[in-house]
């Protein structure tokens, strides 16, 4: 069975680029727009794998809600990548290692995502 | 800052004390803002420059009465050292003969003022309040420097990132066409390509605004008085918005037809005009109306922009007027626009002394009624 990855990120574009890099890999993608709907999908579907913004309405909405996910026994097993843009602006790159402790997600994936690192990333994640 | 920290320097204990005992009982009285009423005054002594040095070291007071005449390091040349250091001290000189060459040299070199001995009580007073009154301007100029600061700030940070998500989508769609990531039938780019086009008006637009906004903000735009009928500003705004509200059913009727002349900037009263007109037509429903109603008030315009369209909450009309502020909702996810123009709008009307109201209902429609002066417009 395909595997089901949810894309959340605010910017309609952005989903849709990373839905045809994920499509090229046969994933099925799921939507969401804002926390909320994540939320409602998670609880609903299977999902294998979240990409995850940092940045949206409110500037910690993406750390919080890997913060949620990753506290709860339901969920917590399921990977989290984060997409980050902060590099560009602070030269400050963030590390699984060295930021996983307070930041609990999988891997982090700068902004422009990079089609073939981030199939990467997803291949070591969940297959 | 409710306190003013003040360190007296004199060699003598008794002009000391009695400064200190005068200063004590002395009621700050300055006509300041409340904020700065009932100030409390923390007082210091120092029997020597060297003293006072270390003391300021320690703890830098906002005013210091320096007696010019010291045993070992003088008054003035103490006043040199905390020149080179920068140390904003309102430093109140005491000579000991009322000689202006001593008041002007301390004056070159960083005093505020001065007094000459033997002096009131009152005069003590009188110098003090001058220099609390100083202190004060200033505390309130560096807040409101710093307040300005900030604001920029934000607003820089918020701008980059409103023009670096357009660019993300569009490099984003670019790097998927360069790969052929999406098949080999043409076909399946046509919808990136025309997203890109998109995204890529909406920044150019969002740059637009941006020069309009800090153009008006700082005063460099150029504005041309004179009568402007604005019913034709109007009706070229209507012509512009034509097509897009054609294509959608919507219906713009303007209910003057007599020219109605007011004393303005024709491009600032097209700017204000074109941005109610967009969003009346951008946000209305499809196969809805949008009236725009002339009235004459006194001294005043009132252009009433009446839609159909989606209106909004009480708590999202009260954001509007703030820059970038766009209410996300599914009915707006596919509308195009920076969230500046009402911020424009909103400075622009403040130069015709008048005022944007808005009456609006979730789901039903908006008013927005725009009120603006006849004449005398140049203020
Ligand atoms: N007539 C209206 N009906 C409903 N919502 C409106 C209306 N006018 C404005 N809004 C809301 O207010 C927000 C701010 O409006 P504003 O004109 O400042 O920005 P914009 O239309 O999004 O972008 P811009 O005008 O800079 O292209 C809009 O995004 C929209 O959500
Ligand atoms: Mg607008």
């Amino acid at each position: 069975m395909d595997k089901k990855i949810l894309l959340v990120d605010d910017d309609y574009d952005v989903r849709e680029y990373m839905r045809v890099i994920l499509e090229t890999k046969n994933y099925k993608t799921l939507q969401a727009e804002n926390i909320r709907d994540a939320e409602g999908i998670i609880k609903n579907e299977n999902i294998d794998l979240i990409i995850l913004d940092v940045m949206m309405e409110k500037d910690s909405d993406g750390f919080t809600f890997a913060q949620k996910i990753k506290s709860d026994d339901k969920y917590k097993s399921i990977p989290i990548i984060m997409v980050t843009s902060v590099n560009e602006k602070t030269g400050f790159k963030f590390d699984k290692d060295s930021d996983g402790a307070f930041l609990p997600v999988d891997a982090f994936i700068e902004k422009p995502v990079n089609a073939e690192k981030i199939l990467t990333e997803i291949d070591k994640l969940i297959n | 800052m409710e306190s003013i920290k003040v360190l007296i320097v004199d060699d003598e204990p008794g002009m000391r004390l009695g400064t200190q005992r005068v200063l004590k009982k002395h009621k700050i009285d300055v006509d300041i803002e409340s904020e700065y009423q009932g100030l409390e005054l923390i007082i210091d002594l120092a029997e020597s420059g060297e003293e006072a040095r270390e003391k300021i070291l320690a703890d830098k007071p906002d005013i210091m009465i320096l007696d010019h005449k010291l045993p070992g390091i003088q008054g003035v040349d103490l006043l040199d050292e905390l020149k080179t250091d920068k140390t904003d001290i309102h430093t109140i000189m005491v000579t000991a003969y009322a000689s202006i060459e001593v008041a002007i040299s301390a004056t070159k070199r960083g005093a505020f003022d001065f007094l000459a001995k033997p002096f009131t009580p009152d005069e003590l007073k009188h110098t003090f309040n001058k220099a609390v009154k100083h202190l004060v301007l200033k505390w309130k100029a560096d807040k409101l420097a710093e307040e300005k600061k900030q604001i920029r700030f934000e607003f820089i940070s918020v701008l980059a990132h409103e023009l670096k998500s357009p660019l993300a989508a569009v490099e984003g769609y670019l790097r998927i066409i360069d790969k052929r990531m999406a098949g080999d039938e043409l076909s399946g780019y046509d919808k990136m390509i025309k997203r890109s086009m998109t995204r890529l008006e909406g920044m150019r637009k969002m740059i637009f605004d941006i020069l309009d906004l800090t153009r008006i903000e700082s005063g460099k735009m150029k504005r041309e008085l004179k009568q402007v009928d604005i019913i034709e500003v109007l009706k070229d705004s209507i012509d512009s918005v034509s097509p897009d509200a054609d294509q959608r059913g919507i219906h713009i009727h303007l209910n003057r037809e007599e020219p109605l002349f007011i004393d303005g900037d024709q491009t600032e009263l097209e700017i204000i005009s074109n941005n109610f007109m967009t969003n009346g037509v951008k946000y209305n429903k499809d196969n809805g109306s949008l009236n725009i109603n002339l009235k004459e008030a006194d001294d005043f315009i009132i252009i009433d922009f009446i839609d159909t369209g989606i209106g909004m909450t009480e708590e999202n009309k009260n954001r509007l007027f703030g820059e970038f502020v766009r209410i996300k909702s599914d009915e707006t996810k596919n509308i195009t626009g920076s969230g500046l123009g009402l911020s424009i709008v909103k400075k622009l009307v403040g130069f015709y002394n008048g005022s944007v109201e808005v009456k609006t209902v979730l789901g039903e429609g908006s008013v927005f009624s725009v009120k603006l002066k006849k004449g005398d417009n140049n203020g």
